[in-house]
């Protein structure tokens, strides 16, 4: 089985230290939350994986390939950006075409929220159908691991626990590194959690620990897992 | 199916350069026309001005629009290739004409 290795990972920006010698493994059919304050540098953390963003260093490793680049990670690791990335002027049947190899397309031209969309174009969609065209793209194309940066950024309830479930039902053949401000829904999608903070990267074993790393008031975890 | 995927590669690159490619090349004929009227002229012309159109649908409009082209493994570097090949190709077709 391939996995992802992700070592070494530090970053410097106007002499503050971003990330610090950061580690982060994942597995096939396993869900990483990724959480931490704003600013903590999450998203700096996925592009530099994903090959956008220049670090000091960094070594990322899938099975036996290492990827230094973007072009090395070409069918290995995709990933979605905070905002919507889709090209305008063209349909979204088109751009599934395009974007997505034969096998996997049908999946997207009969899924239910999909069906409907399929002869708009991009930029006549609202926020949020962007987004879940967005993330079914993303998850049906022939990368093994998935890095999605605030999926649930602009859905509505409904949609966000569609794809919530939608994620769960396809983690079978890919690994996924998932950040969000919707710490609950990280959370209870991620199989294991790790948290950012002053560019330490630390697995969280157990939820209460948050409080005492000063991402959760107590009273929003008793709210939340207590009850 | 290295073919298929070749092909969908290929297609891609070229959604990307169909907004350069009509932006310039409206300008590049407005400024042949301008300068005597001859294909070359118009080949020159888009061959300096591809690079700005590239330079501010991409980088200055649609940033994020390279997004979706990584996620396909098409790096700054090859998008950057493209713009400047395909200007090439196109000089070197309005010379032999």
């Amino acid at each position: 089985m391939n996995k992802l290795h992700i070592d070494s990972v530090t970053k410097s920006y106007n002499n503050k230290v971003i990330l610090s010698d950061v580690f982060i493994s994942c597995q096939k059919e396993e869900i990483i939350g990724l959480i931490g304050r704003n600013g903590s540098g999450k998203s700096t953390l996925l592009k530099i994986v994903f090959g956008t963003e220049k670090s000091d260093s960094k070594f990322v490793k899938i099975g036996n390939k290492v990827i230094r680049n973007i072009s090395d990670g070409r069918n290995l690791i995709n990933y979605l950006p905070q905002d919507n990335f889709l090209p305008n002027n063209i349909s979204i049947r088109s751009l599934i075409n395009l974007f997505l190899e034969k096998e996997n397309r049908n999946l997207l031209f009969d899924n239910v929220h999909i069906k409907p969309l399929l002869n708009k174009k991009n930029q006549d969609l609202s926020g949020g159908e962007k987004r879940i065209v967005e993330i079914l793209l993303i998850i049906h194309s022939k990368a093994e691991y998935i890095l999605l940066d605030e999926p649930f950024n602009g859905v509505s309830p409904i949609i966000r626990d569609y794809i919530i479930e939608y994620i769960k039902s396809n983690k079978s053949s890919k690994g996924y590194i998932i950040t969000d401000h919707d710490y609950e829904n990280v959370i209870n999608l991620a199989d294991r959690i790790v948290f950012l903070q002053n560019g330490f990267l630390k697995e969280i074993k157990d939820k209460s620990e948050l409080i005492e790393l000063g991402y959760l008031t107590r009273t929003a975890y008793e709210n939340v897992y207590i009850k | 199916m290295f073919k298929i995927d070749t092909l969908r590669l290929l297609k891609n690159i070229f959604l990307f350069q169909k907004k350069i490619f009509f932006i310039s090349y409206i300008i590049s004929i407005v400024i042949g026309i301008l300068f005597g009227g001859e294909p070359q002229i118009i080949g020159l012309s888009y061959l300096f001005i591809a690079p700005f159109s590239h330079f501010f649908i991409y980088e200055i409009q649609n940033k994020n629009q390279y997004y979706y082209y990584y996620n396909l493994g098409f790096s700054n570097v090859i998008l950057w290739v493209s713009t400047f090949v395909i200007a090439l190709v196109n000089l070197l077709i309005l010379i032999i004409i």
